[in-house]
């Protein structure tokens, strides 16, 4: 084969332009310290690194999420913390109130209560970053206080039995609020069934109380709109037989185990309802009522008669007027400190859980930051020796060009 | 022999290796120029009458040819270029899409999901309806630069087609120029060499721009047809134009009647990435936001804002290349509505939409996956075009080498000649000084 000149200089350039080209890329890798600058430099590994970054900032939401979640269960569980020194101190002035000794200065006990009345008031509408802890999730407005004749304390703001919740994880989704219907309101479950054989009205009753201790009549009906779906009318009438409250919900049951679906569409729960200027709210529960083919037997049940807050102001007066305390209004008074122990139980919990899942998280987004690193991280070390490697071939083609190139047979004539 | 004969014998050598030199001093001259091809002179002894030689005459200049590897070079040619071209248009489209990266779509993307995780935890916050404001406007910004970046690119293609195409049809035209001028110099007994090696170089440039096919007639004109469309001989030469059907890039004759058909080549490579590639990745593009604003809009137009309002839409409907918040939205952040019961604290729609991140809502897949794949399609298609541009520019560079082998210069081979026919020179010179010094002697005798 002849070998001709412009042959020797262009095997001399490509060879240089391949071996530059190398090191360029070498070089771009060290300065970034990524192996992956574009998406050809590994077309799947591309697809990985993003897909693991989406994940790192994930787990650092949720970990932003959990501090925020942390924060507002801590409050709340100082608050509760709170309450329960002022219920304890109520339940020693009842134990003391019980020596007959101390009956007689019964009015001098009354302001003990009504000390403890408004602490616990403040605790119930603590705020943090802004938030009523205890609103629910209606929690800018304040939800206790007291009526304008100052005799009752009021849910103030429209429903106080609103959950919170934050994303905590892929697919946790955490409760991060203790809700002021949870520990203080009355709640009025519901249970038995409803006879999905009829077509008209299927109705049940139940009394209920204001804050004042006004008997109301909670009147329910379901009538039957197509398969499994019912329309539940919940009206609140008044002694004189005046309806003071009157909504409905549409209520859809599972065709297979007869257990409530929905309520207006969205998950079970309570439905608050407060009648504004009767000082009366409570929470109605049907999400135990069932579905059954001849049977129609709804009963109610509710945790307690009326809130903390009004049940220690009647004591308060009572004890005003000389009156000691009665076994109900004490009883009342131990089934909202037993009950606030285990909200309180509850929160704790919640915060547990929430650590766990930090935890959890941590590890994680060491193994995702260690999975992006071996995907996108540069060996150092042997990319600068491979740079070194590529530096020594290229001088190596300098000196033989520059002495093999320029000869011919000219240079020896 | 008389001496008269030796002195005539001589004084053709002279001339004769005088010419050779001529030739070998081109040759020289011309050791770097790729396009040249070596000539060679023929020597050839002068026809005698008699037993005795009448010395040495030129016989021809021959250039040196590489038909085969001419031919492999125009078949080569266009491969390399489209590759070539694919991978530089596709390049763009990385550095368009900036990932792996904190300016990529997959980030804010990212960050616009996490902008409503972060709202769920208080979802009355202005700072945390803001941030989601922002976060969306980051993405529609970014998404929407993508989309007519693409639809730049594809103008861009336009533009250098054009370019392209009337570079081709400058060719063309020195083609059939060449084509007339070579048929002219051998028709008058001329040397036509430099001629035909400048033909054969338009022709190396127009196998660049597309598949083309040439060959060589009886009377030696090149007959090239391009994307199988005639294009050039003597007589005439076509003149093509770029042309849209349909919303396809095409290239055709002026008339529009004949389109190429386009095989290989710069030109195939940017028509087809205006029709076919670059719309591909639109159409991705579209999937994507046509999805994210279906699935954001249909949780979010089911919860009710802190104005009391329920039914908003988040995204305004999508049209090609132009996702956008709704203006409800961005003048005023008490509009999202994530409130599933009407409560200002309410976020379990912020959780849903947060959640959708994972609803498999394209062909099977998520969004950010669907996105993933498609920036893992992008650096596929450039790493396949880098490949075949590296194959094709070896198998080139090879080709070119053969050639340079065949049609090149060698300097040694040249100083060689020089030395040979300098010596041949010298020893006719001295041949006639002997003649002189022998008709001398005759004289003196006298």
């Amino acid at each position: 084969m002849r070998i001709t000149d412009n042959m020797l200089t262009n095997t001399f350039l490509n060879n240089f332009a391949t071996t530059k080209a190398q090191m360029q890329d070498i070089q771009t890798q060290l300065a970034t310290n990524s192996k992956l600058n574009k998406p050809s430099d590994n077309p799947s590994g591309t697809a990985r690194a993003l897909r693991l970054s989406s994940q790192i900032s994930d787990n650092d939401v949720y970990s932003s999420n959990i501090a925020t979640g942390k924060a507002a269960l801590n409050s709340t569980t100082s608050a509760m913390d709170t309450m329960n020194d002022e219920i304890n101190k109520v339940l020693v002035a009842f134990t003391n109130l019980q020596n007959p000794v101390n009956s007689t200065q019964a009015s001098a006990y009354a302001d003990t209560i009504d000390n403890s009345i408004t602490a616990l008031l403040n605790a119930a509408n603590t705020e943090q970053d802004g938030k009523y802890l205890f609103g629910g999730t209606d929690f800018l407005s304040k939800p206790f206080d007291y009526s304008s004749d100052n005799k009752t304390v009021q849910v103030k703001s429209s429903d106080i039995s609103g959950d919170l919740y934050v994303k905590t994880s892929q697919n946790i989704t955490q409760k991060i609020n203790i809700s002021g219907a949870e520990l203080f309101s009355t709640k009025v479950s519901m249970s038995g069934s409803i006879d999905s054989t009829k077509t008209d009205a299927q109705q049940s009753t139940t009394t209920v109380y204001d804050s004042r201790g006004n008997q109301y009549n909670l009147n329910v009906s379901y009538t039957k709109t197509a398969d499994n779906t019912y329309d539940m009318q919940y009206d609140v009438v008044d002694s004189g037989g005046t309806s003071v409250y009157s909504n409905k919900s549409s209520v859809k049951f599972d065709a297979n185990n007869g257990g409530i679906q929905s309520v207006d569409g969205k998950d079970p729960s309570g439905i608050s309802i407060n009648v504004s200027g009767k000082d009366l709210y409570f929470v109605l529960d049907p999400t135990s009522v069932t579905e059954k083919s001849g049977t129609s037997n709804v009963s109610y049940s509710a945790n307690q008669k009326t809130d903390i807050f009004n049940t220690l102001i009647k004591i308060r007066d009572n004890l005003k007027a000389g009156t000691t305390p009665s076994t109900d209004d004490i009883q009342a008074v131990k089934d909202f400190s037993a009950r606030l122990l285990k909200v309180d139980a509850q929160a704790g919990n919640y915060i547990n859980t929430m650590e766990n899942t930090d935890d959890l998280l941590t590890s994680q987004g060491v193994e995702l930051n260690t999975l992006l690193s071996k995907e996108k991280d540069v060996d150092v070390a042997q990319a600068v020796m491979d740079l070194q490697n590529k530096n020594y071939l290229m001088q190596m083609s300098y000196k033989i060009s520059s002495m093999v190139l320029p000869k011919s047979l000219v240079d020896f004539l | 022999m008389s001496l008269g004969k030796i002195l005539d014998i001589s004084k053709n050598s002279l001339s004769v290796y005088k010419q050779a030199l001529d030739v070998t001093s081109n040759n020289i001259a011309n050791a770097s120029n790729a396009d040249y091809s070596k000539q060679t002179v023929i020597l050839t002894s002068e026809r005698s009458d008699g037993i005795l030689g009448s010395g040495v005459k030129i016989a021809d200049v021959s250039r040196a040819k590489s038909d085969l590897i001419d031919k492999q070079l125009l078949s080569y040619n266009p491969k390399y270029y489209e590759a070539d071209e694919r991978s530089t248009i596709i390049s763009q489209m990385e550095s368009l899409i900036q990932e792996p990266s904190d300016n990529g779509i997959s980030t804010y993307l990212n960050n616009f999901y996490n902008s409503w995780t972060q709202l769920a935890t208080n979802s009355s916050s202005t700072a945390l309806r803001l941030s989601v404001v922002q976060a969306a406007g980051n993405l529609t910004n970014k998404f929407n630069d993508v989309y007519q970046g693409i639809d730049e690119m594809k103008g861009d293609i336009v533009s250098e087609l054009k370019g392209d195409v009337s570079d081709l049809n400058d060719n063309l035209s020195q083609v059939q120029e060449l084509n007339s001028k070579i048929f002219a110099a051998k028709t008058t007994g001329q040397d036509a060499s430099d001629l035909m090696d400048q033909r054969d170089k338009v022709v190396s440039e127009i196998s660049q721009m597309a598949n083309v096919n040439v060959t060589q007639n009886d009377s030696g004109d090149y007959v090239v047809s391009v994307g199988g469309v005639y294009a050039a001989d003597r007589f005439s030469s076509t003149a093509f134009q770029v042309q849209m059907n349909n919303g396809e890039l095409t290239v055709g004759t002026s008339d529009s009647s004949t389109p190429m058909q386009l095989t290989s080549g710069k030109m195939y490579a940017m028509t087809d990435m205006y029709s076919n590639k670059l719309p591909e990745y639109q159409q991705s593009l579209d999937s994507i936001a046509s999805a994210l604003v279906d699935t954001v809009n249909s949780i979010h137009s089911t919860g009710t804002n802190l104005n009391g309002e329920t039914g908003v839409n988040f995204f305004d409907d999508y049209t090609s290349g132009n996702l956008k918040v709704s203006n409800k939205i961005t003048k005023d952040s008490n509009a999202i509505a994530v409130s599933s019961d009407g409560t200002s604290g309410n976020g379990t729609l912020a959780t849903k939409i947060a959640d959708s991140k994972s609803s498999k809502v394209i062909d099977g897949v998520s969004i950010p996956d669907y996105y993933n794949s498609l920036v893992s399609t992008i650096g596929s298609d450039k790493t396949l075009s880098d490949q075949n541009s590296a194959a094709n520019k070896l198998v080139v560079d090879q080709l070119t080498n053969q050639k340079a082998s065949v049609t090149g210069v060698s300097l040694d081979e040249e100083m060689t000649n020089v030395i040979k026919f300098q010596r041949s020179y010298d020893a006719s010179a001295k041949l006639i000084k002997v003649a002189d010094e022998m008709l001398q002697t005759l004289i003196e005798m006298v």
